[in-house]
């Protein structure tokens, strides 16, 4: 993939774009006149923004620009962006400027400064003026750049949507033998929980459910190390249907009698459909209210005729239905009210206050009080600014680092910590 | 390729005319009651369907009050002492209400009760019961007989696939088959079509696709794609970027012209759709519509808008396909963004959902921009024509463009003979 960072429309070598780019710049020392160079910063972004397909789009959008006029462009090491012009218009750069901000549109960090010098996507360098100060700069990234700084570290895409665990993408042979391990896998020990609360005016009211899921990076690293179970949705989701035989099969060995919460899982529609949710109903028995069945946004709407009859079913027998995988955007697209589930689960992601416009806000809040605000539950609530968004709509429920907290202190005060002696937290998965 | 084979133990109409020969000497008092679970419409006939259908018997069965027999069909026969009469007559309300939205069911008469029911006295009926299953057994066994004449026959039907499940090994072993495979003959076109009133359809663009069928009987015979249906969206990754590689390099005049593609999201990110975005000219990329499937938007909303403000930047025009009219109200095309939308044609638009329901709903879609889908027969124009709704696609359109190409054929035939009588008459 080391090609695909690399200079536009020039010479390519083994050579770092850096070291490219200072080469151009160390060329026009001379000429400064009518030159100048934006840098566009693409490394602001949010990591989930930042991947490679990202770069290779946003690059692209230069095309007109590049065959029409005199200027090149430079796609770093850090995956920012740097156009060297001569004589082209202001005009036509932000013209090609706001059609990136454009494709970033939910990206806090591709907004618009309000004022001259405010804007946070783009440095502008007059050559004329600022000359020094740029080559200097493209030194500094040269040098950054040859040391193997620079490249972006992917770590911190752990979080938040469309996670991505570091490691070889799947492929479906991968996948089987991972499916393969999975089914001689000790499971019941890799089950955690977390808890879903809410919060009343002075702090942590009870505990909604507890949610038991399989930490997808404790799975990964049991059944296929090195690689990305999350690479591929529809892979990942097929996994997922195997994943939901073992969890059911492990929690079939519960008293669903003496459980102190109620219990939440994730399951596909076609699991619930299946033999292999019998065992796990007959161990459930006539305790069905104390379990919620969660179901993901992307399976609900891949079928939504088999979604009704799955929802009648668990609905008939006094199972709860949740709907998961929603975000504040997706709330912008589309009124879940219609799905007649007892619970809708936004996944909460740093930034969304703001990428979210006045109206948005007006829009979100008008669905939420239509549908019922104490049927929605904020997920992944990592800070107050999330649970601040939530309780600005009227929305009382909590699941999130953020909300372990409050709920291990609760526990400790009510000293109830012995029947749920293993608060856990959940990984960023799925 | 191995197929597992399937066990030729007693069908249940065998068990259940043998559970009723024996019952001749315990007629008294029994009752019976035959489930016509096989005339409801095919999608509330799916394996859970009749599985919990089927559950609402469970606990007359387990307490022996009855015994419970599912038909090939799907019908559900249940064999039960008199006592249990209420209790039965409970359990048929409750599968009505599993099923209240099936047109055969809307209407709460008896006429929709005595289709979806029959009782029986088994006393009384007892000759005419035998009969019917002896019947039943027959056709079965006639079936079947069918059936293995046509597998040794080689032939196989891609609508029902049997055999061997869509696996990730099997899925893998497909991809790599593909690698090598030559896909050219196996892609299809589909016109979307203007159509308005008696008048001619007038071609708009055409949808070039992989016949999965096609693509089914060469590369993997008796794989049933429809298991999973998370790896079979998996293999249509693949079979996007192997068409966009066809439609790059294609000098092949027939692949010109306003075209459509259906394309999954993470297709229109890849490597490979930026050289197919290099191979054609930017006056062509207008004539591109890219469709895709509504359950893509849902998988990563985020990954949906990105790739659409590129592929409109970029002069592509998109359409989201598969919508029905359960899904679309839940959409909102303006902030979806979308050019076109495809409304799949079913039935029940006629009748349950009703004309006025759908042109609200074609309202807030804006009805110029709904491609009513999957039109096979009359009825879906008519009906689209009713709610204004003036483009289609479907096997009827293409019988449609078919019949006016015969048409005109004739009608230059016509006209070149009689030239030519004109010349000799000269």
């Amino acid at each position: 993939m080391a090609d695909e960072r690399s200079m536009i429309g020039g010479v390519s070598d083994k050579r770092s774009p850096e070291s490219s780019l200072r080469d151009h710049v160390e060329r026009v020392q001379h000429s400064r006149s009518g030159r100048f160079a934006v840098q566009v910063h693409l490394s602001r972004l949010r990591p989930q923004n930042q991947q490679d397909h990202h770069i290779r789009i946003a690059s692209r959008t230069f095309d007109t620009l590049l065959a029409a006029h005199d200027c090149q462009l430079y796609t770093l090491s850090s995956g920012d962006l740097i156009l060297m012009c001569k004589d082209v218009r202001i005009e036509d750069v932000d013209y090609v400027i706001d059609k990136v901000r454009r494709l970033f549109q939910n990206d806090p960090a591709a907004k618009p400064g309000s004022a001259a010098g405010q804007d946070k996507f783009t440095s502008w360098y007059e050559f004329e003026v600022d000359y020094d100060k740029f080559a200097i700069l493209v030194k500094e990234m040269t040098a950054a750049a040859d040391k193997g700084i620079g490249t972006p570290e992917d770590a911190s895409a752990g979080v938040g949507q469309g996670a991505h665990f570091a490691g070889q993408a799947l492929d479906p042979f991968s996948l089987a033998k991972a499916v393969d391990s999975l089914k001689g896998l000790r499971i019941t020990d890799m089950i955690n929980r977390q808890a879903a609360v809410i919060i009343g005016g002075d702090g942590m009211e009870r505990i909604l459910f507890q949610e038991y899921f399989i930490s997808m990076g404790a799975l990964q690293r049991q059944i296929a190390p090195g690689f990305n179970l999350a690479s591929n949705t529809w892979l990942f989701q097929h996994l997922t249907e195997e994943i939901d035989k073992r969890l059911l099969t492990a929690l079939s060995t519960r008293d669903f009698g003496s459980l102190p919460n109620t219990m939440s899982i994730n399951l596909n529609i076609s699991t619930v459909m299946s033999r292999d949710f019998r065992p796990f109903e007959e161990a459930v028995a006539e305790h069905t209210n104390k379990v919620v069945i969660e179901f993901q946004q992307i399976d609900v709407f891949s079928d939504i005729h088999q979604y009704r009859s799955a929802r009648n079913y668990l609905y008939d027998r006094g199972y709860g239905v949740l709907i998961d995988g929603m975000n504040p955007i997706s709330l912008r697209l589309f009124n879940p009210g219609d799905l007649d589930a007892n619970f809708f689960k936004v996944a909460w992601g740093e930034g969304f206050t703001e990428s979210e416009s006045i109206e948005d806000r007006a829009e979100t809040a008008d669905l939420v009080e239509s549908v019922g605000a104490e049927r929605f539950i904020l997920a992944r609530t990592d800070s107050e600014d999330a649970i601040k968004w939530a309780l600005g709509l009227g929305i009382r429920r909590f699941q999130g680092y953020f909300v372990d907290n409050l709920v291990q202190r609760q526990m400790k005060k009510d000293g109830g910590a012995a029947a749920d002696k293993k608060p856990a937290t959940k990984a960023g998965a799925a | 390729m191995a197929t597992p084979p399937t066990p030729r133990g007693a069908s249940q109409e065998s068990l259940l005319l043998d559970y009723l020969h024996r019952l001749d000497e315990h007629k008294a008092g029994r009752r019976a009651v035959h489930v016509h679970v096989s005339r409801l419409e095919a999608q509330n006939r799916r394996e859970h369907h009749v599985r919990m259908a089927a559950d609402t018997f469970d606990y007359l069965v387990k307490m022996q009050l009855g015994q419970i027999f599912i038909l090939k069909n799907s019908d559900i026969y249940f064999v039960y002492k008199g006592e249990a009469q209420e209790d039965v007559e409970t359990a048929i309300l409750k599968l009505r209400f599993l099923f209240f939205d099936d047109p055969m069911l809307v209407k709460e008469n008896e006429e929709s009760n005595q289709k979806f029911r029959t009782f029986f006295n088994v006393e009384r009926d007892y000759d005419k019961m035998l009969g019917q299953v002896r019947a039943m057994v027959h056709a079965e066994e006639e079936r079947e007989e069918k059936e293995l004449s046509k597998k040794s026959g080689g032939a196989t039907d891609a609508l029902k696939p049997k055999g061997e499940a869509l696996s990730p090994r099997v899925l893998g072993r497909v991809i790599q088959a593909l690698q090598s495979a030559d896909m050219t003959n196996m892609v299809r076109r589909q016109f979307t079509c203007g159509l308005i009133g008696k008048a001619t359809p007038q071609p708009l663009f055409s949808e070039l696709f992989i016949s999965i069928r096609d693509l089914r009987e060469t590369l993997m015979p008796g794989v049933d794609l429809g298991v999973s249906k998370w790896l079979f969206n998996y293999l249509t990754e693949t079979l996007d970027r192997r068409m966009l590689a066809m439609l790059g390099r294609s000098s092949d005049q027939s692949i010109t012209g306003e075209i459509s593609v259906n394309l999954n999201v993470s297709t229109l990110l890849s490597p490979e759709f930026m050289v197919f975005d290099d191979s054609i000219t930017a006056a062509m990329r207008g004539s591109v519509v890219v469709e895709l499937q509504k359950v893509d938007i849902f998988s990563d909303v985020n990954a949906f808008f990105f790739a659409r403000e590129f592929a409109k930047d970029r002069g592509y025009r998109i359409c989201i396909d598969g919508l029905t009219h359960e899904t679309t109200h839940f959409i909102n095309r303006e902030k979806l963004g979308a050019d076109l939308i495809k409304l799949v044609w079913q039935k029940e638009l006629v009748k349950e959902v009703g004309e006025r329901k759908v042109k609200r709903m074609l309202k807030k879609l804006g009805p110029s921009r709904v491609i009513l889908c999957r039109c096979d027969d009359e009825e879906s124009v008519d009906f689209g024509h009713e709610v204004g709704i003036s483009m289609f696609q479907g096997r009827h359109i293409e019988n449609l463009i078919a019949e006016e190409n015969r048409r005109r054929e004739l009608e230059m035939a016509r006209r070149r003979s009689q030239n030519a009588a004109d010349l000799i008459d000269d």
